[in-house]
């Protein structure tokens, strides 16, 4: 339904004339009613591909089709009919609902403009249904968004996406601004709402529990690139890419009778991406790198059915050498 | 008398609740806010009265006899040279200068912020040449470019306010440039071009109000310095025609007298100095009453 086909974004380097490579060819699919978790550290792309695929930026190269059209290309009136389909739930909660809108204006002025509810009365009534949906108080209409808590308001964002009747949410870290308590809630929210709406999810995340949480699919980003992909069970329980292993690692074990250190697999930071490394990007902070990472970028390949991974050693030991 | 060119301070009014009688309530509050509010109060009742025709005496009626009076129960603020009265002319003058600055203000104020809010909005295409523009009218001291205009173009008043206008179009250009380019990158603003807003709509809705508050403590002191350059102009006989009484040309005509007759320079001056220091004040304190982050939840 949802392809992105080579992506790539560059920004030009401010007061030079070198470019930062935010996206090195991304490529992704998503089926109707799937969930894609994409992970990564700070840096690694997740929110520019977050971007180009809602058209907030165009790319450098590439394409975004739904359901066979080519996003990149339309322009206008018919870029927000298109786009109608695909919407986003933004990280901030505090900074994603303009504060001088009432809730109920925030919301109406999304249906008044496409059109979706007929007249004043009909939009009064459907901003009420759509607050129900997201399990807000249709009262709140009233009410600015700084009368609203956190989760009240990232749930108001979500009745905003949803207002247009979007067959793909894009969740852009859309827990991790608010507090600790209502995290699990917004992600039940978010979880019922798949399931009566067949909505797919692209979720965005640093945390792999979260991810592990709610994805089919599981995509492992680095640098601009996607270095692992699959199967969520497969990726995570089964990594094969030496950074994969090295977020699962990252993850805080829930019982602290465990005290097993956690194993420092991954050293420094992520590379200067107008200056990335040769051959592969990660070969700087790999335990395992070798002599052909430092020199060839490998390629994302099939490791196992449903699993690709871009990582010379891991192919390697899947594969027995001919 | 020279006009100094500082734009206001640009915060970005994010997060601010249109809580209008809170931010009268913390206005009011405040002393700057308070002295300002009663001054511009005093001169918006002195610039009514005079034009509604509420003075004393006409205030170009001559009368000779009572040439150069100091203040009476008859004449309340004296007379000039001509015997006319100094409090109807004060009253008149401030009338004049406020519908100069009001006119010259409006036109500054609607062009510059549409210019300012596009060059923020809107990429190089829209900013090169506006900026360009900007730049250009900056370099120009503001006094000499209202003197070429009101050399150049027939006098009156509303040259005189197309003059000043025109001066005070980059200050909105630049004091709005900079808070768009910031709401620009604000998710709310990124939502509402998701969700499939129409640009215009998204200017109008949900930058235009989220700017009120610099807009409005720039107007106000824009007002200032407008009223300033009317009667800088007017002092050097470039403003409103004589006989038409005005601020500037009153210390002008009384600077001769001002040893022997000091009421005659006394009432221009100090109706200039409350009418300058009321909108400063009154600038001041609306940018802490309309500042956000002053008793968000008040």
């Amino acid at each position: 339904m949802l392809r992105a086909t080579n992506l790539t974004k560059q920004y030009p380097v401010r007061g030079g004339d070198g470019v930062v490579q935010a996206l090195a060819g991304v490529s992704l699919e998503l089926a109707e009613g799937e969930t894609l978790g994409i992970v990564g550290e700070s840096g690694s792309g997740k929110s520019t591909l977050a971007k180009l695929l809602v058209r907030l930026e165009d790319p450098t190269s590439g394409t975004v089709e739904l359901d066979g059209v080519d996003l990149t290309t339309l322009r206008g009136g018919a870029l927000r009919e298109q786009r109608r389909r695909i919407q986003m739930l933004f990280q901030d909660p505090y900074s994603s609902l303009n504060p001088r809108q009432r809730i109920g204006a925030i919301l109406g002025e999304v249906l008044a403009v496409h059109r979706l509810a007929g007249d004043a009365r009909g939009r009064q009534r459907r901003v009420g249904e759509l607050l129900d949906l997201v399990g807000l108080d249709p009262r709140l209409t009233q009410r600015y968004p700084h009368e609203l808590s956190g989760g009240q308001r990232q749930r108001v964002g979500i009745a905003r996406a949803l207002a247009v009747e979007p067959k793909v949410l894009l969740l852009d870290e859309p827990v991790s601004a608010l507090d600790v308590s209502v995290r699990a809630e917004i992600m039940n929210l978010l979880d019922d709402l798949r399931r009566d709406l067949r909505l797919a999810y692209v979720f965005i995340s640093h945390d792999v529990s979260m991810v592990r949480h709610i994805s089919d699919r599981v995509a492992v980003m680095y640098l601009g690139r996607i270095v692992e992909q699959g199967d969520w069970k497969s990726v995570l329980d089964d990594s094969a890419h030496p950074y994969t292993v090295a977020l699962g690692a990252a993850v805080p074990v829930p019982d602290p009778s465990l005290a097993e250190p956690i194993q420092a697999t991954v050293v420094g930071e992520v590379p200067d991406p107008a200056n990335p490394p040769s051959g592969c990007p990660f070969h700087p902070r790999c335990p395992l790198a070798e002599d052909v990472c430092l020199s060839t970028d490998p390629k994302l390949l099939p490791l196992r059915p449903n699993h690709n991974v871009a990582c010379h050693v891991a192919i390697r030991a899947a594969v027995p050498a001919a | 008398m020279t006009t100094a060119v500082t734009p206001a301070e640009t915060t970005v009014a994010v997060g601010a609740p249109p809580a209008t009688t809170a931010a009268w309530r913390r206005l009011l509050r405040s002393p700057a806010g308070l002295i300002g509010t009663v001054l511009v109060a005093l001169i918006l009742i002195g610039a009514i009265c005079a034009i509604a025709g509420l003075t004393p005496y006409d205030p170009v009626a001559q009368h000779p006899r009572d040439a150069l009076q100091g203040p009476s129960g008859r004449y309340w603020l004296g007379t000039d040279q001509f015997g006319r009265d100094i409090f109807s002319r004060t009253l008149a003058g401030i009338g004049n200068s406020l519908r100069v600055s009001v006119v010259a203000v409006a036109l500054s104020g609607v062009v510059g912020t549409l210019a300012g809010v596009c060059a923020g909005y809107f990429g190089n295409k829209v900013r090169g040449p506006v900026l360009a523009v900007t730049n250009v009218l900056f370099a120009f001291p503001p006094l000499l470019l209202a003197l070429t205009l009101a050399t150049t173009l027939t006098r009156n008043w509303a040259t005189i306010a197309l003059a000043i206008g025109i001066v005070y179009v980059p200050i909105f250009v630049r004091v709005t440039r900079g808070p768009v380019l910031s709401l620009r990158e604000t998710d709310f603003i990124r939502a509402a071009r998701v969700v499939g807003l129409p640009t215009r709509r998204i200017l109008a809705r949900h930058i235009l109000p989220n700017i009120s508050a610099i807009v409005t403590v720039q107007v106000t002191l824009s007002l200032s310095w407008a009223v300033l350059t009317e009667a800088s102009l007017s002092f050097l006989g470039l403003g409103s025609p004589p006989p038409a009484p005005s601020l500037g040309s009153m210390v002008f005509d009384a600077k001769v007298f001002a040893s022997t007759a000091w009421w005659t320079l006394a009432a221009p001056g100090v109706a200039i100095v409350i009418f300058v220091v009321g909108l400063n004040l009154l600038g001041d304190g609306l940018r802490d009453a309309l500042d956000p982050r002053n008793g968000r939840n008040s």
